[in-house]
């Protein structure tokens, strides 16, 4: 299997990675919606990337056991299952996990790997699990 | 709801304190588009005719195109414009960054700022939620602290455009700043958000922008953004933006060099990307989804200073053209003038002009604050600029722009000031490059680049000829500006070849409407049309005589690549004259009322003629 890895010191700050994410997962044209988070931290100047590397901390802090893997190896929420406590939320230790108008629960990157074609500074891109 | 815009038009009257929205209309979307057409139509038509930039009168129109903020690459731009304080005429300057999607994610396409406020205020855009609040904590700080300031107060979700000390003093080429070194820098328009006492406009929103096909617009993006990564100059122009292009403008006699006094400059390799990014490379930085990422951020040691870039223009104007050692003082140099809120370009210019003046003994260190203003004097230069931003001494009459502190110096000096309608020249000399000299003539701001670039046309039909460079730039002018008016940079089309007709494609995508390029061109057209009527409408006796070259362009350049080229004033006719026909324009240069009618401006024509401006 594969991951998707990143390299922040890479990233731009460009945002077509949420963009693209949006679009592909929500149909909607934002980079609000994203399963990707990037913080921007200036004047050091460098940009944080959050997403998930499923390493798996969020599974078993789900109180009703919502959260599990698919064939791929992406963490996937259960939308009729979860009830939004914010328990996973809370627990990942890459921030990212995300709430946003575009989803009644929280997600997290599923590996669609849409944004990996268009981050041309090639912060995010697939490498095989070791 | 119209694909492609978030809804609306935000009227704020700073006077009255009164904030409306004004829906964006499906004719006004699809007969105007947006950008910097949205800006000459309402400036033309709103703004009352002769008024004093400087007063409540005037207004500020911030615009938004219809691909600002989508997915589609590059679609960073908002524009600003406004009357100019520095011209008299037409400006609008835009910037990148991010506040273009989070203005349209807060459901708007314009702001149109009108009146002043007696007391320091910020726009503060939360969603539907609109304030005119209190800016009196950060009235006196610079551009980008404000924005730090704001960020820290706010929360790092607003995004937030700001003017700086010069901006508030009303210093005639402030700029506006955002996302830390993003800048609509040239004309002056933070001068007149000054003279609103408007600081800064923060913003958030939350809904995403209605585009029509969605999934075609993913499609076509990354199907074009995996061409771009194949693109011979994309990993150069990726890693050094415009930086790249300050060795080529040496070798072929452009770059800017002590006033314009020469074209080559011998320490170019302390002052290009490549010693930048050994000295100084922190981050590249990339305005809102472009794949370029053509900005780089820098630390100078030096200095102990942080700042984005320096891009060519102010390497030119702030570096050779100065005399100054190396990127290094340009970086501190660039970070001082977007902190105090300045256009480096103008800037750089005023410095110069200042250095010449000193240089021929016109001016004297007495005259000069105490200052000696040598070539590469960083710390004199420093402490001009901050006189400058200031109003303070000598620095009050240079806040008021090059050509108008040559006009109050006397002593023949306007001779030295390099600029078009009173805006500087960029950062390229044109004693033997008619076709972008005639860019700089025509271009309906003043003398920049951005509207058409046309060294490489030079170079291709011969540096000394005019034959058929008034259709070059007539060509030029109907493509380029057409960026901003759909809101994207043009940087991919320009630098990386991304064809045009792939932006019409993306258009249709948003929009769901049908637009093709001959129907674009014939729309861009218009829109020049209409910002020529406003400076003639402005400016009294506006015509050929305002489109005149610099005196230094007709003085022999005295060495480098372009050795003792000149201009002439036979070339300049010519220039003009071919141009003028491109434009179905009068030998005057103004727009007839039979062209205004033809283009859809049959109102623009009743309006000229009836104030005598042109005849029937």
């Amino acid at each position: 299997m594969k991951h998707i890895d990143v390299k922040p010191e890479k990233c731009t700050g460009c945002r077509l990675c949420q963009l693209t994410c949006s679009a592909q997962n929500f149909r909607l044209n934002t980079h609000k919606s994203a399963r990707i988070g990037i913080v921007p931290r200036f004047p050091e100047g460098y940009f944080e990337v959050h997403l998930c590397n499923q390493c798996g901390v969020c599974l078993p802090t789900c109180p009703v056991g919502a959260i599990s893997v698919d064939a791929a190896g992406a963490y996937v929420i259960d939308d009729s299952m979860c009830i939004d406590c914010g328990a996973c939320v809370d627990s990942c230790p890459q921030q990212a996990i995300f709430r946003s108008p575009a989803s009644l629960h929280p997600y997290m990157c599923n590996l669609c790997g849409a944004c990996v074609p268009n981050c041309t500074s090639q912060a995010l891109t697939w490498e095989e699990d070791q | 709801m119209i694909n492609g815009y978030g809804g609306s038009i935000l009227r704020v009257d700073l006077s009255t304190r009164l904030v409306k929205r004004e829906p964006v209309t499906p004719e006004l979307a699809h007969d105007w588009l947006g950008g910097r057409a949205w800006i000459a139509k309402y400036m033309y038509d709103e703004l009352p005719a002769g008024v004093d930039p400087l007063s409540a009168a005037n207004k500020v129109f911030v615009a938004t195109g219809p691909l600002s903020g989508t997915l589609w690459p590059s679609s960073a731009k908002i524009v600003w414009g406004t009357k100019s304080p520095l011209t008299g005429g037409y400006i609008d300057s835009n910037m990148g960054g991010l506040i273009m999607a989070e203005l349209k994610y807060a459901g708007l396409d314009m702001i149109i700022l009108e009146g002043a406020s007696e007391t320091p205020v910020y726009l503060c855009i939360d969603d539907e939620k609109v304030e005119i609040r209190d800016a009196s904590g950060y009235w006196g700080k610079g551009s980008v602290d404000t924005e730090y300031a704001m960020k820290r107060d706010l929360g790092e979700d607003f995004q937030i455009a700001t003017i700086g000390p010069a901006g508030e003093n009303l210093v005639k080429f402030a700029c506006i700043t955002h996302d830390v070194g993003r800048q609509a820098g040239r004309g002056g328009t933070a001068a007149v958000l000054g003279s609103k006492k408007l600081k800064a406009i923060a913003v958030r929103g939350t809904k995403p922008i209605p585009v029509a096909d969605i999934g075609g617009l993913q499609k076509h993006t990354t199907s074009i953004i995996d061409a771009i990564r194949k693109k011979a100059f994309f990993p150069t122009f990726s890693k050094y933006g415009t930086t790249d292009v300050t060795d080529w403008c040496d070798s072929v006699g452009v770059i800017p060099v002590n006033n314009f006094q020469h074209a080559q400059y011998p320490k170019k390799d302390r002052i290009n990307g490549k010693y930048m990014r050994e000295q100084m490379y922190v981050r590249d930085k990339g305005c809102y989804a472009c794949p370029l990422g053509c900005s780089t951020y820098t630390y100078s040691k030096k200095y102990d200073v942080y700042v984005e870039g320096p891009e060519y223009e102010t390497i030119g104007l702030m570096g050779s053209n100065l005399g100054m050692d190396s990127i290094e003082e340009i970086a501190v140099l660039n970070a001082d003038v977007d902190n105090l809120g300045m256009d480096s370009i103008s800037s750089g210019s005023a410095v110069a002009f200042a250095m010449e003046l000193y240089q021929r003994g016109i001016l004297t260190r007495e005259d000069l604050g105490g200052l000696e203003m040598t070539w590469g004097n960083v710390q004199a230069a420093r402490a001009f600029l901050k006189l400058i931003a200031a109003r303070e001494g000598i620095g009050a009459t240079f806040a008021e722009g090059a050509l108008a502190a040559a006009r109050m110096i006397g002593k023949d000096t306007e001779k030295y000031v390099v600029q078009v309608k009173g805006l500087d020249y960029s950062a390229y000399d044109t004693h033997a490059a008619p076709a972008m000299m005639l860019a700089y003539m025509t271009s309906d701001i003043g003398a920049q680049h951005t509207r058409a670039w046309a060294i490489v046309q030079d170079i291709t039909m011969g540096r000394s000829s005019t034959e058929g460079k008034g259709q070059v730039v007539y060509d030029l002018q109907h493509l380029r500006p057409l960026m901003e008016v759909l809101g994207v940079c043009r940087f991919p089309w320009l630098e990386v070849k991304v064809d045009w007709e792939d932006y019409v494609k993306a258009l249709n995508l948003v929009t769901g409407q049908h637009y093709t390029t001959e129907e674009l061109f014939a729309f861009s057209e218009k829109v020049w049309n209409l910002t020529r009527a406003f400076w003639t409408r402005e400016v009294e006796g506006f015509g050929r005589a305002y489109d005149q070259p610099p005196a230094k362009m007709y003085v022999e350049m005295p060495d480098g690549p372009t050795k003792g080229a000149k201009v002439t004033q036979d070339m300049v006719d010519q220039l003009l004259d071919g141009y003028y026909k491109a434009y179905h324009w009068d030998q005057n240069g103004l727009p007839t009322a039979q062209r205004l009618r033809e283009v859809g401006l049959g109102y623009v024509a009743d309006d000229l003629i009836q104030r005598g401006r042109i005849a029937d």
